[in-house]
């Protein structure tokens, strides 16, 4: 089990402060509800580092200051994020964003003290997001963090709303039959 | 066990006998409410995973308030949806287009949200009800999880305790105190966390305050990341006290408390980004404007109305202003024709929208251009939020937003003629 919660990527680093709307995802999109990643990928952090989509990979992580993902709690940059299995470590996010990434099954680790001073951008890290263990693989520094807690795992690996909506569906399949 | 007023109400809805901060609970809503623009997306999710139905539909209320005259033909087709998933789903509650009014004010006006009660609803600007001691939990994109499973795990948050002391000073308000709080609250002066937390007001100044008042402060704290706002109970329908109306122990347990002496406020804006930017009115007064709003959902009562009826009294709009008002509900617009108010206003120049949310649901009616300032009382004012992106979006009290519409810049209603009013 320790593999889908371990991983080793590119850091890409932001700063404190970086909104949802207009930070993660270009605001446009917001009001049109798009929710199609093939849309939503292209645009990702458009208004805070223009070139910064040209770098993501899949597999990459988001390593953030404090407050990442603040301001109205949407989802349509954590859904392109999450297309692109790519994870988030930060100082601090809000309660509904974490809430909103549980959801979607995106894996966050949101209690960072440091970490924009430890990683670099463009450093090759390996994270354990069970244990929280962050080891830089240049030099081989390592620092821990807490980790994501083990009910919120349990939701992201039963693939978080829609995973748990089908788990509920299974046990009542009534729901299933149009009236 | 003592408990605070948010934690008696979901420890009763989650049948538990008492519950404290951290613990995961899967509270039964009495009611679960959603508005046209989330509709179809959450159908859409539940029908992908394979349900044809949801659970409680009894319980579900969906309202239409974002686009109530469909400016569009996206929106006349989104609308169409919507009552055909209304339909499918049997839900216990369809207020369309010009029958209810806004989303976050009618259930409280219809006696469908009462003190006391629990609730889901997909929009974070339900702590409005927090206003009569109901608490409603914003559920936002986990809405299909309550609808399909009929409810969601829910974190039992801390309360930070507000003690509201002294008396308003003639021409400022309750929206006034919530921009000033929410600044200060998000740049830690306070010392306390505001992240997911309850606050609720409490103290004499409570005792007086008017609902439309409580709903502005609930309102405007909310777009901090508050997860909820809670008054003592009271009934706007004049309903006598019964056993589902709760508040906080004596001995309650509260991660903050802090007490505000209203005395001491002036009146404030929140500038162009968003409500917490809060600053004193005198840094922008003279700031010419081209637009001007009142109502949404944190503003649009009969008093807030009224407030803007005694400045307007006699005036006319200023020539470079566009003067938007949009009653919450269709009870407030008819109140409002039937007492002369919407008479007077569209003497004086002023464009009265139909109920809903008006120009802060994305400036879906009443938007502003490239360049455009405008002063009102939207529930939030990041940029693009009432049209142009480069459209700069001041917000402010009733009185400040009616006074600087007449003027045609932003004006401080202490200076007015009508500085002495009770607002």
């Amino acid at each position: 089990m320790s593999n889908l919660w371990r991983g080793r990527g590119t850091a890409h680093v932001l700063g404190d402060n970086v909104p949802h709307d207009g930070g993660v995802i270009n605001f446009r999109f917001i009001p049109l509800r798009i929710t199609d990643p093939n849309e939503l990928i292209p645009h990702l952090f458009d208004e805070v580092d223009p070139t910064l989509k040209t770098r993501l990979k899949p597999g990459d992580f988001i390593v953030a200051g404090d407050n990442f993902c603040c301001g109205k709690a949407h989802t349509q940059g954590l859904i392109a994020l999450k297309a692109l299995n790519i994870r988030i470590l930060c100082q601090s996010m809000p309660y509904r964003s974490f809430r909103a990434a549980t959801g979607l099954a995106l894996a966050a680790m949101v209690q960072c003290d440091g970490i924009t001073s430890f990683v670099r951008d463009g450093d090759e890290i390996d994270v354990d997001f069970a244990t929280g263990e962050v080891v830089r693989l240049a030099d081989g520094e390592r620092r821990t963090y807490p980790g994501i807690a083990p009910d919120i795992r349990t939701m992201i690996e039963e693939g978080g709303m829609k995973g748990l909506l089908a788990k509920h569906l299974r046990e009542h399949p009534e729901l299933a039959e149009a009236y | 066990m003592a408990m605070t007023m948010a934690e008696k109400i979901l420890a009763r809805a989650s049948g538990l006998a008492s519950v404290k901060p951290g613990d995961v609970i899967t509270p039964d809503p009495a009611l679960v409410i959603l508005h046209d623009g989330y509709v179809e997306t959450a159908h859409k999710i539940l029908t992908e995973v394979g349900y044809q139905r949801i659970t409680n539909p009894e319980r579900v209320m969906i309202i239409v308030d974002h686009q109530v005259i469909s400016t569009t033909p996206r929106a006349i087709e989104q609308a169409r949806n919507n009552r055909r998933i209304g339909a499918q789903w049997q839900v216990g509650h369809y207020y369309d287009a010009g029958r209810g009014g806004h989303g976050h004010i009618y259930p409280m006006e219809a006696g469908l949200v009462t003190p006391g009660m629990f609730l889901f609803a997909y929009d974070m600007h339900c702590t409005n009800f927090g206003a009569i001691g109901a608490y409603a939990m914003r559920a936002g994109p986990d809405i299909p999880t309550v609808l399909g499973t009929g409810t969601m795990w829910t974190v039992v948050p801390h309360t930070l305790r507000v003690n509201l002391v002294g008396k308003f000073r003639p021409g400022v308000h309750a929206r006034d105190l919530g921009f000033k709080l929410s600044s200060d609250l998000a740049a830690g002066v306070l010392g306390v966390e505001f992240d997911y937390r309850v606050v609720e007001f409490a103290g004499p100044a409570t005792k007086s305050m008017p609902l439309a008042s409580r709903v502005a402060l609930c309102n405007t704290l909310t777009e901090l990341g508050v997860i909820n706002t809670l008054f003592p109970p009271m009934s706007p329908l004049g309903s006598a006290p019964d056993a589902n109306w709760v508040e906080s122990d004596a001995n309650a347990h509260f991660e903050g408390d802090i007490t505000l002496d209203l005395s001491e406020l002036a009146p404030q804006v929140a500038l162009p980004g968003s409500p917490e930017k809060a600053a004193d009115i005198e840094t922008v007064i003279g700031k010419r404007i081209d637009h001007a709003y009142l109502g949404a959902c944190g503003s649009s009562m009969y008093d807030d109305f009224k407030i803007a009826a005694e400045i307007m009294r006699g005036q006319k709009v200023a020539p470079n202003v566009r003067f938007f008002m949009v009653p919450g509900t269709v009870a407030i617009a008819k109140q409002l024709a039937d007492e002369g108010l919407t008479q007077q206003f569209m003497d004086a120049g002023a464009i009265i929208l139909p109920p809903g949310c008006g120009p802060c649901a994305g400036g879906v009616g009443g938007p502003m251009g490239p360049g455009e300032v405008s002063i009102s009382t939207a529930a939030t004012n990041g940029a693009g939020r009432m049209g142009a992106k480069d459209s700069e979006c001041y917000l402010g009290s009733p009185a400040t937003v009616a006074l600087s519409a007449i003027t045609g810049g932003i004006s401080d209603p202490r200076q007015s003629a009508f500085a002495d009013m009770a607002v």
